[in-house]
């Protein structure tokens, strides 16, 4: 299997004038939960319409489990579930009527999945009620149980916690880390909330007018995010001593190279000097380093506008 | 595709308005058939009574494109159109993994199905029972069977050139209420075009289309020639509505 | 008599036709779980809706790739909170460890005693062993865990080799090495992570410097769509059986860990060229030791 489910290449979407899509190069590996942050109006929805196939990309491609051929890539889609924009109903059906008629439109063997799929939204005591008699939030987890109907490989929820109630919304986190845990489902969220998404993707890529700005991991954006003091001394081994003994110390790593990385004393960088000269070492780089989640992402943003 | 128009007949049998339609129509039907039978109400000139079948006239409204088209126009607008519009239920569909032009098809095929069923087995199937209710059933006899058989097939094919047409019309407007306004000038627009018929390269034209066959079809005793024409017709039609449609489809941006 | 024989007709084309859409399913089964057997998909199987049973068969087949998945995800978990934990321990044993060579540096100012000096030095070496064990340690599990991603690029990998043997000039040198030089007269390009197919030929040059007995040679070629390197020493003790062990973790033919050696050089070696999608191959013939990898040459 290629290591890649998803990937674009100089995807671009052109809407008369607008640029809803510019030059686009997503990556998604296998067992990742992709979120894509953006701003409403950034893009999000436009780009999972063209992976979806509901649009068609004005230049560019998209390469699904590493086909990109038309023909091939329509075929690939019965591998995705998907959610985009509002979920998709017939009011004038009950839930299990909608998904019935999924299951025949997939080919999907047994009515069983039916009723797995209710289970995993807390919907299975709906009943004869018709969807228009839904409220938002249960419209909302029955779309989302049409996606996981056919258990699907690569999950793709477009700002999926819309509805939702509290409780909705970590219910609906806690499947997905679920379904990414125990089935490897490759999961794509997309969300203008960053709190949202923090808590649960493995990957992000940040959106704006159109244009992909960044792709890093949790991991990365962790390291970004955190506050800590960057230390460079003369000599490491023992400006780690001084870290530990003079100033009691415990939150600190010392890097391959010799950097220090002090978690502490983040608003007392002075007393942290001060212990450093005065037990003799020579401070080459000291400064402070980390940032909010928000204001990494307007950084990023901003970053691009004034270039 | 099997799996398609599975789906495609579900929903059909889920949907209100094909049967509010059908239960419509059925009563009109037995309406026009009780009325014509028991001679309350007289219809003369048609081509039913040209074979001797008069006590049939009752069939003659529906054979009429302006009558008809309402009903067909509804079940395109509240089956196909609505299916954009409402919540977008059409997306769930394209992202399913087939091609879109099967897609289309497996619509073309249940609607065009639905279609058949109120305008050619609603009317027939009244007609054939008002009749054994009301002590006509002589007229079900051999020879007016064959009649029927045969000029219900023709009609039928230019039907599904019709349906067709009104998909590629849902297909591209997309909104049940803009497809009734669209499939009813469009009818008006052929029906004002068949005023203009006496004009001869108009007329040529004009004979050649499925509207001019839907009436042409009940003619007694048709030439094979004139056999040959109607299905070549029909057939045409179809074949090229139904590749302008797809390749519509094809290009479409499903909202 | 015609109505038996029309439905007698119709009945046999009926038939005829369900049996053919049979076969069909059938083959269209069989296509979908060929893929899922050979790993090309993770999709559970979809049947066309026409007949119970068929229905029902695919139903279990389903049920059966839903324990076959339940079974490889315990499995994949396994694995990889292992080689995180084991990448977690390497990355905090590193920050205490650095405070005891601290300490070691500071006693060694302090003390003023021989003998203790003595010891602090021994203490002295062994951390710093530690140390060199951990760095190879920290940098396997990385290499092995989920998080860390190669970033390919276009390598000219005839100069880059010549590079590294450069470095390497010293090494041999004092060892009183000549290694035997072979390159191709094109350059050779694949499409690789340049510090791991740079650490590659480090690890494969230190190792060859580290137990050369008298020669060694470095042969760069191309083997049809491959990009062929064979580093070659002569190992007289080695013998079979170790051959096969050379990849593993703390593998060390001399069984007598020490110096500075790790016995993990060649499992980075490894590891690195399984991420890279290359081939990694050692041969023991004749008193001589041979390691070759091979890279896809890039098609242009």
């Amino acid at each position: 299997m290629s290591e890649y489910i998803l990937r674009t290449n100089q995807l671009t979407k052109r809407y008369k004038q607008t640029l809803a899509l510019d030059n686009v190069n997503l990556h998604i590996r296998e067992g990742e939960i992709y979120g894509i942050i953006g701003q409403n109006g950034a893009g999000k929805s436009t780009l999972l319409r063209v992976i979806t196939g509901l649009a068609l990309p004005s230049g560019g491609s998209v390469e699904l489990f590493g086909k990109s051929e038309r023909n091939e890539w329509v075929d690939m889609q019965k591998r995705i579930g998907a959610l985009i924009e509002n979920p998709a109903l017939f009011s004038n059906m009950t839930a299990i009527e909608n998904l019935e008629l999924h299951r025949l439109q997939r080919g999907i063997p047994g009515r069983e999945c039916i009723k797995k799929a209710l289970q995993l939204v807390d919907l299975e005591h709906t009943g004869n009620k018709k969807v228009k008699n839904f409220s938002l939030g249960m419209k909302q987890r029955l779309g989302i149980a049409i996606a996981l109907l056919s258990d699907p490989e690569f999950l793709i929820l477009d700002e999926p916690t819309n509805g939702l109630d509290p409780t909705g919304i970590v219910e609906l986190r806690q499947l997905i880390k679920k379904l990414n845990r125990e089935k490897g489902v490759t999961v794509l969220i997309s969300s203008h909330i960053l709190s949202e998404l923090h808590q649960l993707a493995t990957s992000f890529g940040i959106i704006h007018k159109g244009k992909l700005l960044e792709e890093l991991t949790a991991k990365e954006l962790d390291e970004k995010c955190r506050k800590y003091l960057q230390i460079k001394v003369d000599d490491p081994k023992k400006g780690a001593i001084v870290l530990e003994q003079t100033l009691a110390a415990t939150d600190f790593e010392v890097l391959q190279d010799g950097t220090i990385k002090l978690y502490e004393y983040l608003d007392d960088v002075r007393t942290v000097s001060l212990a450093l000269t005065k037990n003799g070492l020579v401070i080459e780089h000291l400064s402070h380093h980390g940032d909010s989640l928000e204001n990494y992402f307007t950084k990023v943003i901003e970053e691009v506008y004034h270039d | 595709m099997i799996n398609l128009l599975k789906a495609e007949t579900f929903k059909l049998k889920r949907n209100k308005s094909f049967w509010m339609i059908a239960g419509l129509m059925a009563g009109t039907s037995i309406l026009f058939h009780i009325l014509i039978m028991t001679e309350w109400w007289m219809m003369s000139g048609t081509k039913f009574d040209a074979v001797g079948l008069g006590k049939l006239n009752g069939l003659a409204p529906f054979t009429v494109p302006v009558f008809f088209n309402l009903a067909v126009c509804s079940l395109a607008a509240f089956f196909i159109s609505s299916e954009f519009s409402e919540s977008g239920v059409i997306r769930l569909q394209v992202m399913s993994g087939y091609k879109r032009s099967h897609v289309y098809f497996a619509k073309y095929l249940v609607f065009s199905f639905g279609t058949i069923i109120i305008t050619v087995v609603i009317p027939l199937l009244t007609a054939a029972l008002i009749a054994v209710a009301l002590g006509h059933g002589d007229i079900l006899q051999a020879q007016h069977f064959q009649y029927i058989v045969g000029t219900y097939g023709l009609f039928t094919l230019q039907l599904l050139g019709y349906t067709a047409i009104v998909m590629m019309l849902a297909i591209l407007t997309e909104e049940s209420g803009k497809t009734i306004i669209f499939s009813i000038l469009f009818t008006v627009l052929v029906f004002v075009i068949e005023q203009f018929a006496y004009h001869p390269s108009v007329g040529w034209l004009y004979e050649h289309t499925i509207f001019h066959q839907f009436s042409f079809v009940f003619t007694p005793e048709l030439s094979g020639a004139e056999w040959m024409r109607s299905t070549a017709v029909g057939v045409i039609t179809i074949l090229l509505v139904l590749a302008i449609g797809m390749a519509v489809f094809n290009r479409k941006e499903i909202k | 008599m015609v109505f038996l024989l029309i439905f007698f007709m119709i009945s046999v084309l009926v038939l005829i036709v369900q049996l053919f859409l049979l076969k069909k399913e059938l083959t269209q089964m069989r296509i979908q779980l060929r893929a899922y057997n050979e790993r090309k998909t993770n999709k559970k199987i979809d049947v066309t809706l026409v007949n119970k049973e068929i229905e029902k068969l695919g139903q279990e087949i389903n049920n059966l790739i839903d324990l076959y998945t339940a079974e490889n995800r315990k499995r994949i978990l396994f694995e990889q909170e292992h080689k995180q934990a084991i990448a977690n321990i390497s990355h905090d044993l590193r920050t205490p460890l650095t405070s005891i060579l601290g300490y070691i540096q500071l006693a060694e100012e302090e003390v003023t005693s021989e003998e203790s000096q003595e010891l602090l030095q021994v203490a002295k070496e062994r951390a710093k062993r530690l140390e060199v064990l951990l760095k190879d340690f920290f940098e396997l599990s990385i290499i092995e865990s989920m998080d860390h991603q190669l970033k390919p690029e276009r390598i000219a990998l005839k100069k880059l080799t010549i590079e590294r043997l450069m470095d390497y000039y010293d090494q041999f040198q004092e060892k009183k090495l000549e290694p035997d030089i072979d390159m191709p007269e094109q350059e050779l390009y694949i499409h690789a992570d340049v510090s791991a197919v740079t650490r590659v030929i480090d690890n494969l040059l230190s190792n060859a410097v580290k137990h050369a007995e008298g020669n060694v040679s470095v042969r760069l070629e191309k083997q049809e769509r491959y990009a062929r390197l064979t580093v070659q020493n002569d190992a007289a003790a080695l013998k079979d059986v170790d051959v096969e062990r050379l990849f593993d973790r703390f593998y060390m033919a001399d069984q007598a860990r020490s110096g500075k050696s790790t016995g993990l050089g060649l499992s980075i070696v490894k590891s690195f060229m399984e991420k890279m999608d290359g081939n990694i191959t050692a041969n023991w013939k004749d008193g001589v030791l041979s390691i070759v990898c091979e890279w896809s040459l890039t098609n242009d």
